[in-house]
């Protein structure tokens, strides 16, 4: 299964910590997985219309991914908030 | 023994005191803002929003550990519209509301676990005419009293609902818009409403506070007038009053250009005669020049005479005598957009 690291401000949105593991052939199917476990991480990581955040980055083993990109049984899924003040 | 809990930029705090000390909890949701309190019955609310993450609402029995929601009040995916922050919780005894930005309220029976959209004001004919202000396009202020609501939207107006929130009508006749001359053309919509206040017992008499001035009403909404006599400046976003006394509170700000304390003096001002005429309150207030404001947010009261702010420069000014004496607390927050007392 394929590994998701959460940012920390996420901690006190989740119920099952800030790494978890998900199934998934790509980014999208596998937050859909993340999702069902952790309903209140939808609405923080996709906007309005089932994109990605702005200001949220995901990396796929270190490469920038988007929702259709592919993933592996042993894939780490970075999530980063974009570097921005205050 | 006073329980205050406050909502900052990062963070919400617990503040436990009296006159010989205070102890201080938090944070609470360390780096988010926290932008919302509320109660239904049992169960504490408190809505969180990040420049990152969007809006959360989390609930707790005890103050300390806390729950998120799944599901927090959101637009239909088709829309144009955001969820930027919750800016309001508020009961009427059977339903929870909140009032959000981009403006609009949602409504929920079950303490705050789902929500549903009040269509009626979210979908108002008006809609594409609702522009946003300085501080976003919010649905910040919620009235109830039986079957009426009243909602304020900055930028926008007060709605005024008759049948529970299932259609909607603009009450600002006397108010002038944001960006008119006082005698200019009146739109149906373009008043920016910071802050409202209602007469329990004869819930048509409401105040407000609105970026063009301070104003109360006798015939919920239909009419509104000035009273401002005695004020230094009619800017603002406070607008309190005590229901056991019938005493007023409000904060004049400069102007809205320059949204501080007139002169650097931050101070209370309260009404006896309904808003009529008002005067500063107390003491307590430093000789040292304050140049922090209070945000619409940043303000409760219980109704016997306890009534505490926080301003943008994080200090909480609490007053146990009906704004006869006032204290600062020592300690200093980031700045604070939600204030309850509990």
């Amino acid at each position: 299964m394929a590994t998701i690291i959460l940012p920390r401000l996420l901690g006190q949105a989740t119920r099952n910590g800030l790494r978890q593991e998900v199934d998934g052939e790509d980014l999208a199917s596998a937050l859909d997985g993340l999702f069902t476990r952790e309903p209140s991480l939808k609405a923080h990581l996709l906007d309005e219309t089932g994109s990605i955040r702005q200001h949220i980055l995901i990396f796929v083993d270190g490469r920038r991914a988007q929702l259709g990109s592919a993933i592996e049984s042993s894939s780490e899924i970075r999530i980063l908030q974009a570097v921005s003040g205050g | 023994m006073t329980r205050i809990v406050i909502g900052s930029e990062k963070g919400g705090y617990l503040l436990t005191g009296d006159s010989g000390g205070w102890s201080v909890e938090g944070p609470l949701f360390p780096g988010w803002k926290v932008t919302a309190f509320g109660r239904d019955n049992g169960m504490h609310l408190a809505a969180v929003a990040s420049n990152w993450f969007g809006v959360g609402i989390h609930r707790s029995e005890d103050l300390v550990n806390w729950e998120p929601i799944d599901r927090p009040p959101a637009w239909p995916e088709d829309s144009d519209r955001k969820m930027e922050q919750l800016w309001r919780f508020h009961h009427d005894g059977k339903r929870l509301w909140a009032g959000v930005a981009h403006a609009g309220l949602f409504t929920s029976t079950d303490a705050g676990v789902t929500w549903n959209p009040v269509d009626g004001l979210n979908e108002h004919h008006t809609r594409p005419d609702w522009e946003p202000g300085l501080g976003g396009l919010t649905a910040h202020r919620i009235l109830t009293a039986g079957n009426q609501v009243w909602v304020a939207i900055s930028a926008v107006g007060v709605f005024r609902s008759d049948d529970g929130g299932a259609t909607w009508s603009p009450k600002n006749d006397g108010v002038p818009p944001v960006d008119s001359p006082e005698n200019g053309p009146r739109p149906e919509v373009g008043y920016c409403v910071h802050g409202l206040a209602q007469d329990a017992e004869n819930p048509m008499t409401i105040w407000r506070q609105d970026h063009r001035g301070v104003f109360r009403t006798t015939d919920g909404g239909d009419s509104w007038v000035r009273i401002e006599n005695g004020l230094p400046a009619n800017f603002g976003f406070v607008m309190w009053r005590d229901h056991g006394s019938g005493r007023m509170f409000t904060v004049p700000l400069e102007s809205d250009e320059n949204r501080v304390p007139v002169d650097g003096r931050l101070r209370v001002y309260l009404s006896d005669d309904r808003g009529e005429t008002w005067w500063v309150a107390g003491t307590g207030w430093p000789d040292a020049p304050q140049f922090s404001g209070v945000l619409r947010g940043a303000f409760d009261g219980d109704g016997e005479g306890r009534f505490v702010f926080g301003t943008t420069g994080g200090r909480v000014w609490i007053t146990n005598d009906n704004g006869e004496t006032w204290e600062c607390l020592e300690a200093s927050f980031p700045r604070i957009g939600a204030v309850s007392l509990l």
